[in-house]
């Protein structure tokens, strides 16, 4: 199974996109619920966000340097 | 080292008990980033065995109240994880029925109080709970619920205070996790071991290892004996560590790295799990059990039904069961044919009602500052003297601390008792707002309509030569707060039907008494002081809540006032054919027979002692500008300055009769030009 993982609401300020700085895996590599995937800047710091599931790093959707609003997909995880 | 003693069975279930705390936190943890939850969320990650330490040392019929971070207290007394789940994405099904969330949920059924969220503000409401107890002689405990950052709040000091006294059965349980939100303890307290604190009150504290499940059950247990024993209350410090952020957008950048791989190292669950020797075996059967509940959970809450908009309005107040009584008054003093009846002031109407509600309900006690003392006043005004002797255990005389014993009124009136709480000075509620406003008011509505407050307060009003801090009317800052009811009687005869009926509602209701209107006698008389006495029937009666009562019939005008008001506007009216109505009921305000009066007349002179602006009155004006446009409406009331003391600006700032007619006298002309 695959799942999406969306960009999560960590701004203080609401409509407010956030930056992917970098990716902390790479496709392909194996992941873990809880393992921090990627760094992004919020309105108020820089912070890590987790995965969401066991399995496989499918796809990286948007890239380091981006900014997406909320809700966007960043990356595809094939489930284990 | 007390291993050995505790059979397997009950081993795995602490563990199995905690594991299921840890993921359901991660499990909400993840829909959040998913996107799919909404609100906000308070996590325990790393925390789980205080709460299934101290839960598990608790009966079934035990009670607990908890916090914004209350998932795992929830889970560890025994809600199941798909009340809360459903609670926690705002389902008609939740534990609360959508009502409270994240920071409320609660089970009544199952021994806890909606979470809340007011730093400390469950520990005075636990404290009440305990004092229940006490006074029907039940065995029950509680166990309160708080963080490191609620020792610095008066209602800590306040609720512990009162604990100690009556030596209640309550269990204070501070789970010391090092940070206030993002705040250090050693930054907000010059000493930071918090279980010191209970020495100073006259009780035991002691500090646990917060992240040893066995090590909190057991000191748990004694602390439950020793509460069952009437040995209470005990503070139990829980060191511990969160793992997560205070809320969900907080990624913990005050957390030293060091500092948190040093906790991790002592993580409760890992821990537990080699003390006991947890096997792979048994660990694969635990995970894939809670993992099958979660999921369920999950799947089940994504489609659980939401309220229906036209709920929104449910669960405000309580329906209470009625106690039937000889005469219910409609608008106007009743009495039955043939009924004796004798004249008396508001101050002995009031001890009378309270004395036949004490005599009538054991549920029913007074508690306040100097309310009972043997040669002391009998409060402020006298309305409860002499009342200790009848009634020794239900006359409550608290410490000088009215956040504290109105968050206990408000946990007694929740475990059933029927509380009378009183401030000497009106001036004082806002100390005590909070429990009024923020538990007393709310717990109906968020606990999706299952506790209910049947709590009675009073508080004297008016500008009686006493400055600006004892003088204030208080309505306005308590008229429109959903679930709470007020009243304002201005005559005997209401104010005992009122407090009659206030005390059988099953709600949060509170009377405003004025000074001037007591009738005290003695050295409690006060100068300036108006004849509100009234023929009071020997038998039982009641003025309904939310009916107000017309004292004069006239054609031209309206002059709606309330309180000492109502006296002033009687006198005015005399000349000018006004009709005068007692508005009486406050919240809510009785429309039909302002309605009635004033179509009829087509002016209204809303009369109020206290600021203009944001008043009373500003509400009544816009209620019948809204309903009934063609009517004329004008305020007499005091300029937006504090109730000043010397006699001669004291007079200038409280509406008169003189002021009155003026106001009547303008609106009549106004009309008529």
């Amino acid at each position: 199974m695959d799942l999406n993982m969306k960009m999560p609401d960590l701004a203080t300020n609401e409509g407010v996109e956030l930056g992917i700085t970098r990716w902390l895996v790479t496709e392909g590599d194996a992941v873990k619920r809880g393992q921090a995937l990627l760094e992004v800047e919020t309105d108020k710091a820089v912070q890590e966000v987790e995965c969401i599931a066991n399995g496989t790093l499918k796809t990286i959707h948007v890239q380091s340097g981006q900014k997406v609003a909320v809700g966007t997909i960043i990356a595809t995880i094939k489930v284990s | 080292m007390s291993t050995p003693t505790y059979e397997r069975k009950f081993l795995l279930d602490l563990y199995e008990r905690m594991v299921l705390v840890r993921e359901f936190e991660d499990t909400v943890k993840f829909l959040f980033l998913e996107g799919t939850m909404p609100g906000t969320i308070h996590q325990c990650q790393g925390q789980e065995a205080t709460a299934v330490g101290v839960c598990s040392a608790l009966a079934p019929d035990d009670w607990i109240t908890s916090t914004f971070r209350g998932h795992g207290h929830a889970l560890a007394k025994g809600l199941s994880p798909q009340e809360l789940m459903d609670e926690l994405f705002g389902a008609e099904t939740g534990c609360c029925k959508g009502r409270g969330g994240s920071m409320h949920v609660g089970n009544m059924s199952k021994g806890m109080v909606p979470g809340i969220a007011i730093v400390a503000g469950g520990i005075p409401l636990a404290a009440g709970m305990a004092l229940s107890f006490k006074m029907e002689n039940k065995p029950h405990v509680v166990a309160s619920f708080f963080g490191d950052g609620a020792v610095a709040e008066g209602a800590f000091h306040e609720g512990v205070n009162m604990a100690a006294i009556w030596n209640l059965p309550v269990i204070l349980v501070c789970e010391n996790n090092l940070y206030g939100a993002s705040t250090h303890v050693d930054l907000v307290m010059k000493n930071s071991r918090i279980s010191d604190r209970a020495a100073s009150y006259g009780f035991r504290g002691e500090t646990v290892d917060g992240n040893d499940v066995l090590a909190v059950y057991e000191a748990a247990q004694k602390a439950v004996a020793d509460c069952r024993a009437g040995k209470g209350p005990v503070l139990l410090e829980l060191l511990t560590y969160r793992r997560t952020g205070h809320s969900r957008r907080d990624p913990c950048h005050y957390q030293p790295k060091d500092e948190r791989e040093a906790w991790a190292q002592r993580d409760p669950i890992e821990r537990f799990a080699t003390k006991i020797g947890v096997t792979a075996e048994e660990h694969e059967i635990i995970s894939t059990r809670v993992q099958k509940q979660l999921a369920e959970a999950v799947e089940r809450a994504k489609a659980a039904p939401h309220p229906d908009v036209s709920g929104l309005t449910e669960y405000v107040f309580a329906e209470a069961p009625p106690r039937p009584t000889a005469l219910v008054e409609q608008s106007n003093p009743v009495l039955s044919p043939g009924g004796q009846t004798r004249r008396l002031g508001i101050a002995e109407a009031l001890r009378e009602g309270i004395a036949e509600e004490m005599a009538a309900d054991p549920r029913v006690f007074c508690i306040g500052e100097d309310i009972g003392v043997p040669g002391g006043w009998g409060g402020a005004f006298t309305v409860t003297l002499g009342l200790e002797k009848k009634f020794p255990d239900r006359l409550v005389n608290t410490p000088i601390a009215e956040l504290g014993f109105f968050g206990l009124a408000t946990g007694a009136a929740m475990m059933g008792m029927r509380p009378i709480a009183d401030v000497q000075y009106g001036d004082f509620l806002f100390l005590a707002s909070d429990q009024i406003i923020n538990n007393a008011a709310k717990l109906r509505y968020m606990s999706g309509g299952t506790a209910s407050v049947p709590l009675v307060m009073r508080a004297p009003v008016g500008a009686t030569g006493r400055g600006s801090q004892h003088a204030q009317n208080m309505e306005r800052y308590f008229t429109g707060v959903p679930g709470l009811k007020v009243v304002a009687p201005s005559n005997a005869y209401d104010a005992k039907g009122l407090l009659k009926a206030a005390l059988r509602d099953g709600n949060p209701v509170l009377m405003f008494e004025h000074k001037l209107l007591y009738g005290s006698k003695g050295a409690r008389a006060e100068g300036g002081a108006v004849d509100a006495s009234s023929e009071i029937p020997n038998e039982d009666y009641v003025v309904p809540l939310g009916k107000a009562a017309v004292r004069r019939e006239g054609q031209r005008v309206t002059v709606l006032a309330w309180l000492l008001m109502v006296h002033y506007a009687m006198q005015a009216a005399e000349d000018v054919d006004a009709e005068v109505i007692d508005v009486r009921s406050l919240s809510p305000i009785d429309w039909d027979t302002i309605g009635a009066s004033v179509r009829k007349t087509g002016r209204a002179v809303i009369v109020e002692e206290g600021p203009i602006t944001g008043g009373v009155g500003a509400e009544i004006a816009a209620g019948i500008a809204e309903r009934w446009p063609q009517v004329r409406v004008s305020r007499v009331a005091s300029p937006d300055v504090p109730v000043p003391f010397t006699p001669v600006l004291e007079n200038a700032y409280r509406p008169d009769a003189r002021r009155i007619l003026t106001g009547v006298r303008q609106i009549l002309e106004e009309s008529h030009g």
